[in-house]
């Protein structure tokens, strides 16, 4: 479904003096993998390790400085806009902010609609209907605003929009994390659920692995831009074969582990 | 150490915590747990004598050896206590750090501000050592930078070394590490309990993560709607909890427990925003268990320091 070879992506920064080099900051180096469709896909890795750059690389949201991006046999990488309609019908994406992603003068009727208006796909209506019932919001809420939302629900909001078009995919990047721990679990059920009753591809991207295993199936360990360990979430989890997957599943605290006696001193041990 | 009882804070009308009574004893670790909404920073700046204007507070938060109650205390007391027996570390060290000040002069002023240190050449030396403590490294160097020059986690070690500068009695974390990543926090976690453990200082940790105040603390309050609605070691309260809520949580939280179909226990609904929690229990209105007698106000359960306010506490029947 998503085919990814050697793809790097540097940035410039800006110059520190007016007659020194622009330093290149390498945000992703050489990462190969495929995602297959029907796949819960997991990426995780830190701030820094180049997770959100490659959510915008396979979304055609940003061009990479080395390799490629296909999906579903066709490049993403290197076209215009105008040639990328099959991504924006089939592969959709689920930011961390709500707030953030969702346009605060705008009724959620019309923020979900927002695909299928761009698309030009008819029956706006009835799916932005459908929608609304499928992530569990009332049939009024169409009516009004984002900010009359509490966060979990405007997650929900983010998620009618991203299925209002019917896609293959969906991708989420840090989906939960803005979320209250009560909340956290309606949305990781739901999503659970969209992906099963609409048959997605999830690429779901997160800091926290934990997380990762109780959603997907295979996972990606970024760090530093580089890809240092792919493989069955459980594998990965359980036996980590690249020492900095060791130290992720180390340093993360976890409350079977710290009542049975880790302490903070434990978590830092390598 | 620190005794707050009966503290309430109200913005005009409109209650935000209500009878929040605790202690926490000289080199104890207590942790403050409770989604966002739920009052538990709004506690720790009462503590600290930091609210906003148009928030004030009642009831009374002592600390031992000094006369005055902190709570309506004139400035002139809580500024000589701020930074010296009473320290902070907040979420947000960006806001917390001044942005144009080297992180070396930052610490070294707590130093001075308190008169422990007699001029600026100890207190500078002070400050050094300070920051090895927080085991930055090569701190003649570090410290000459300004705050945006250091990354995420060693902001927060600057202010910890700042918050530790003169032995506090008490330090309050207000989610410290909520910003970092987990390699970080797990070494920025290992010097809060080392900083304390040393000064056998009382420390009062206040999180929304269930894992970091298990490994952190001995003894946690849970608190949801401006209220302490659970309070008990932590081995206790986050394995057998009696508050429904505490249990809706930990249900919630769990990432490995899942139900026949592979779904998490959640916890039906949102937290309100502030004032409008429902009269009596406040998570009456997302309990699977709450009936007509839940809209009374649950009395207190048990001791003062491990009990709960809830009238069909978990762990009965089931």
């Amino acid at each position: 479904m998503i085919r990814i070879e050697n793809l790097g992506r540097v940035y410039r920064r800006s110059r520190t003096s007016p007659f020194g080099p622009r330093a290149a900051v390498h945000a992703l180096r050489d990462v190969s993998f495929e995602v297959e469709a029907a796949r819960r896909f997991g990426v995780v890795g830190e701030s820094g390790s180049g997770k959100s750059t490659l959510v915008r690389l396979i979304a055609g949201l940003d061009q990479p400085t080395s390799g490629t991006v296909a999906f579903d046999g066709q490049r993403v990488d290197g076209r215009p806009e105008r040639q990328l309609s099959f991504l924006r019908r089939d592969l959709q994406v689920v930011f961390q902010d709500p707030t953030g992603s969702l346009d605060p003068r705008m009724r959620v009727r019309d923020i979900i609609a927002e695909p299928l208006v761009a698309q030009r796909i008819p029956g706006q209506n009835e799916r932005v209907a459908e929608v609304l019932a499928a992530v569990g919001l009332p049939a009024d809420a169409g009516r009004r605003f984002p900010h009359q939302f509490s966060g979990g629900q405007r997650q929900r909001i983010s998620l009618a929009r991203a299925l209002a078009p019917r896609p293959k995919v969906l991708v989420a990047d840090e989906p939960v994390s803005a979320l209250d721990v009560s909340v956290r679990a309606q949305i990781l059920n739901l999503l659970a659920d969209l992906v099963d009753q609409f048959a997605l591809t999830l690429v779901f991207v997160s800091h926290d692995l934990s997380v990762i295993r109780h959603v997907c199936d295979t996972v990606a360990v970024l760090r530093s831009g580089e890809l240092v360990e792919i493989g069955d979430v459980e594998r990965v989890y359980r036996s980590p074969e690249h020492p900095y997957t060791r130290q992720l599943v180390r340093a993360a605290p976890t409350l079977r582990g710290a009542l049975s006696g880790v302490t903070a001193a434990d978590l830092t041990t390598q | 150490m620190l005794k707050v009882d009966g503290l309430r804070v109200a913005a005009g009308e409109l209650p935000l915590v209500s009878d929040v009574s605790f202690t926490v004893g000289g080199g104890e670790r207590v942790g403050l747990i409770g989604e966002s909404g739920s009052g538990k920073s709004l506690t720790a700046s009462a503590v600290f004598g930091l609210l906003p204007d148009d928030v004030t507070a009642t009831g009374s938060v002592r600390l031992d050896g000094v006369r005055e109650d902190l709570v309506g205390a004139p400035e002139s007391v809580l500024s000589r206590l701020r930074g010296s027996r009473l320290a902070m570390v907040f979420q947000e060290p960006m806001t917390a750090l001044n942005p144009s000040m080297r992180v070396v002069d930052q610490v070294a002023e707590a130093r001075l501000v308190h008169r422990a240190a007699a001029d600026r050449a100890v207190a500078r030396r002070d400050a050094l050592g300070l920051l090895e403590q927080v085991r930055l490294r090569d701190v003649a160097e570090l410290g000459k930078a300004y705050p945006h020059q250091l990354s995420g986690g060693q902001r927060q070690r600057v202010l910890l070394a700042i918050a530790l500068a003169n032995d506090p009695d008490v330090l309050i974390c207000d989610e410290p590490t909520t910003a970092l990543d987990v390699t970080v926090q797990a070494q920025l976690l290992d010097l809060i309990v080392k900083g304390v453990k040393e000064r056998d200082a009382a420390l009062l940790f206040i999180t929304h993560d269930l894992a970091v105040v298990a490994t952190v603390c001995e003894r946690v309050l849970v608190m949801y709607g401006g209220r302490i609605v659970e309070s008990g070691p932590v081995a206790e309260v986050l394995t057998a909890p009696k508050h429904r809520y505490t249990r809706g949580l930990l249900d919630a939280s769990d990432l490995e427990a899942v139900d026949e179909r592979g779904r998490l226990h959640a916890i039906a609904g949102a937290v309100p925003a502030a004032g409008q929690f429902p009269s009596g229990c406040v998570f009456r209105t997302r309990c699977p268990r709450a009936d007509d007698q839940c809209a009374l106000q649950p009395p207190w359960f048990g001791e003062p320091a491990h009990g709960h306010a809830c009238w069909h506490p978990a762990g009965g029947e089931e």
